[in-house]
């Protein structure tokens, strides 16, 4: 569909930013540099001084978390990783944020727009697009924009860094994941072998976050091609083709896929681009005459997602929520928005207790 | 308030008719605010401590501060809704959706079949035809229930009958019943210029299936010369929550309620499946 463009990169908000940047320096939008060993975990301790909430990849025990970056586990960001177990989303996307809050007798709402400064610091490629689809999802078209996701992203930067590890599960370079959303990311960096990184400076704001820096870089003109292959699983050609008609998934035999479905709701947990979500009403225990309404994660395997009227549950089966999921994430999401709605990031692959493989399904894997 | 479109808008409960045994017709007063709405539009009703849920309008749209819901009791909204008093404040967001294609219905012969409370989701529009009456050709409403207890709006029987042809059928009738018998299906020969009209199908998503089925199949119908009116539980009513995504990625909140049945897949129309039918 035509109307759904995706918006110019958001900028700050217009306020004197509280925090110092040096405009002297001679950066450039465009521009590539190349950043010395350490410059990484001085680029966080100074984001850190000025006031973000940094999200980064932190190492706990065997698995990576996205957390908020604090005191305690900054000795633990790593920026080696496959996939961490959480995603963006889940900052953009909290779980339980009151949308507005109102008096029960005379309906007087309020709300409160989220102002914190959030940079994501690490984030791999296929996150980085799902964070473009989730702002396709949540801000384009018609009708309004959701107000909280909109002051998120407003108020966030995105740093993004190419993979140098992946393992037999990702597919992105199959479904376009794989490539630089240049209109998401502010920053993106790519390893170089002694030990540095160059970094892309892809808008205003990654170019006010470098600045923080504070001192001249050196400037890095080699290519910035990926590295490949990136992964060992691709989707036929043809798949891809016929997967932008829904009865292509739809007449697939899933039988021998979704016996083994425990209804858990993995995939969609902690995948980075499920959004959709479920206003609930709740109650505020200080004061009783205030109710807020909440936005909670709602996920298309629960039987309360298709629940209408008279008590009807439509998407009955677990074939049916199977291939409803898959259905939102490749021919919906083609024709709503023109890009596939799954990133490939392999998550709800891995993270399947029942070890259901969708690719898989979705036929023509060829491995490489 | 402007910024946030989730936010409500505080309306006071003007009056409650009790249609039937669970059906009650309530209408408020807005504060503060006019609702410019399309027939065919839908409101978001908030009851205060209790949550929010979809309903069509079914008033005129010449009343622009008044609007009438007809609620049937079915889960926690509509409970709540039964049990509200004349004077308390309910949140309205209105109007969504996109509505009856009035343009394109203009200067034809128009067929409005509901079944149910789908009824309630035609009424504006009838009530549309009924005050601009010069712009349609023929009007045919047919409106069928099971019992005649289920009828709703009753005593506007009469005043819908002066200008339009109404048919209301009843597919259990009791012995003492005069009027028409069976499913809506079983009308449809009783229509004048059935290929040259345009449909307006409201009810239950079974019933959507068996009406298009029987007029396309049976009758000849172009899907074009039809439009239904889906029913889906949204959430947002904006498009963010894709609650209401249907086949072909649509969603009934924003592309909807109103689909030209042409839009949707024939295939899927015919399937008693969920993911395939409407």
């Amino acid at each position: 569909m035509g109307k759904y463009t995706l918006r110019k990169k958001v900028k700050f908000q217009e306020q004197a930013p509280p925090w110092l940047v040096d405009m002297s320096l001679n950066l450039k939008v465009d521009g590539g540099y190349r950043l010395r060993e350490g410059d990484l975990a001085d680029l966080v301790s100074r984001l850190l001084e000025n006031g973000f909430t940094v999200v980064a990849p932190v190492r706990e025990g065997e698995e990576v978390y996205f957390r908020v970056v604090d005191d305690e586990n900054r000795s633990s960001i790593t920026l080696s990783y496959v996939r961490a177990i959480n995603s963006p989303r889940e900052f953009l996307l909290p779980d339980g944020e009151a949308l507005y809050s109102y008096d029960v007798n005379t309906l007087e709402c309020r709300f409160e727009l989220p102002g914190e400064k959030m940079v994501f610091f690490g984030v791999h490629l296929c996150d980085a697009n799902a964070i473009k689809y989730l702002d396709l999802a949540l801000m384009s078209g018609s009708s309004p924009p959701d107000p909280m996701y909109k002051a998120r992203r407003e108020n966030s930067a995105v740093i993004s860094i190419e993979c140098c590890e992946w393992d037999d599960r990702c597919f992105c370079a199959s479904v376009g994941g794989g490539e630089l959303p240049e209109d998401v990311a502010d920053l993106h960096l790519k390893p170089l072998s002694d030990g540095g990184y160059a970094v892309k400076v892809l808008s205003e704001k990654g170019r006010m976050i470098l600045s923080m820096l504070g001192k001249e870089l050196e400037a890095y003109s080699d290519e910035w091609k990926p590295f490949a292959p990136r992964q060992r699983r691709y989707f036929e050609s043809m798949v891809l083709e016929n997967l932008e008609n829904e009865f292509y998934v739809l007449m697939r035999d899933a039988k021998g896929y979704v016996d083994l479905c425990v209804k858990c709701g993995s995939c969609t947990q902690q995948c980075p681009t499920c959004f959709c979500f479920d206003i609930q009403e709740q109650a505020d225990p200080h004061n009783l005459s205030t109710y807020r309404r909440v936005r909670r994660k709602m996920s298309c395997q629960r039987m309360y997602f298709s629940l209408v009227s008279g008590d009807i549950v439509v998407l009955k089966e677990k074939e049916e929520r199977f291939k409803w999921r898959l259905l939102h994430k490749f021919p919906f999401s083609k024709k709503r928005f023109g890009i596939w709605g799954c990133v490939g990031c392999g998550r709800c692959i891995t993270f399947c207790p029942a070890e259901i493989d969708m690719v898989r399904f979705l036929g023509g894997v060829v491995e490489r | 308030m402007s910024g946030n479109p989730y936010l409500p808008k505080p309306a006071v409960v003007e009056s409650i008719y009790v249609e039937t045994e669970d059906v009650r017709t309530i209408e408020v007063k807005l504060k503060d605010f006019q609702v410019d709405f399309k027939p065919g539009q839908f409101a978001q009703i908030l009851v205060p401590g209790v949550g929010e849920a979809p309903f069509c309008i079914a008033s005129s749209t010449r009343r622009k501060d008044r609007l009438a819901f007809s609620i049937q009791r079915r889960g926690n909204v509509t409970i709540a809704l039964h049990q509200v008093k004349i004077g308390d404040v309910l949140g309205i967001r209105a109007p969504l959706g996109n509505g009856f294609p009035l343009e394109d219905l203009q200067n034809r012969d128009v067929v409005i079949i509901a079944t149910g409370m789908g009824i309630a989701a035609a009424k504006p529009l009838i009530l549309y035809i009924l005050e601009n009456r010069g712009e349609f050709g023929d009007v045919t409403v047919l409106y069928g229930a099971r019992y005649p207890w289920n009828l709703i709006y009753r005593d506007e029987y009469d005043k819908w009958g002066e200008k339009l042809n109404l048919i209301v059928t009843l597919s259990r009738p009791p012995p003492e019943w005069k009027g028409a018998s069976g499913r809506v299906t079983a009308h449809f020969s009783r229509i004048p210029n059935v290929r040259e009209s345009k449909f307006i199908v409201c009810g239950a998503p079974k019933v959507i299936e068996s009406i298009v089925t029987e007029l396309v199949g049976g009758y000849g119908v172009k899907p074009w010369n039809i439009y239904v009116s889906l029913e889906r539980h949204m959430k947002c009513g904006i498009g963010r929550c894709a609650r209401c995504l249907i086949c072909g990625g649509k969603y009934v909140c924003l592309d909807g309620p109103v689909f030209n049945a042409a839009e949707i897949p024939m295939e899927t129309l015919r399937r008693d499946r969920w993911i395939w039918s409407v």
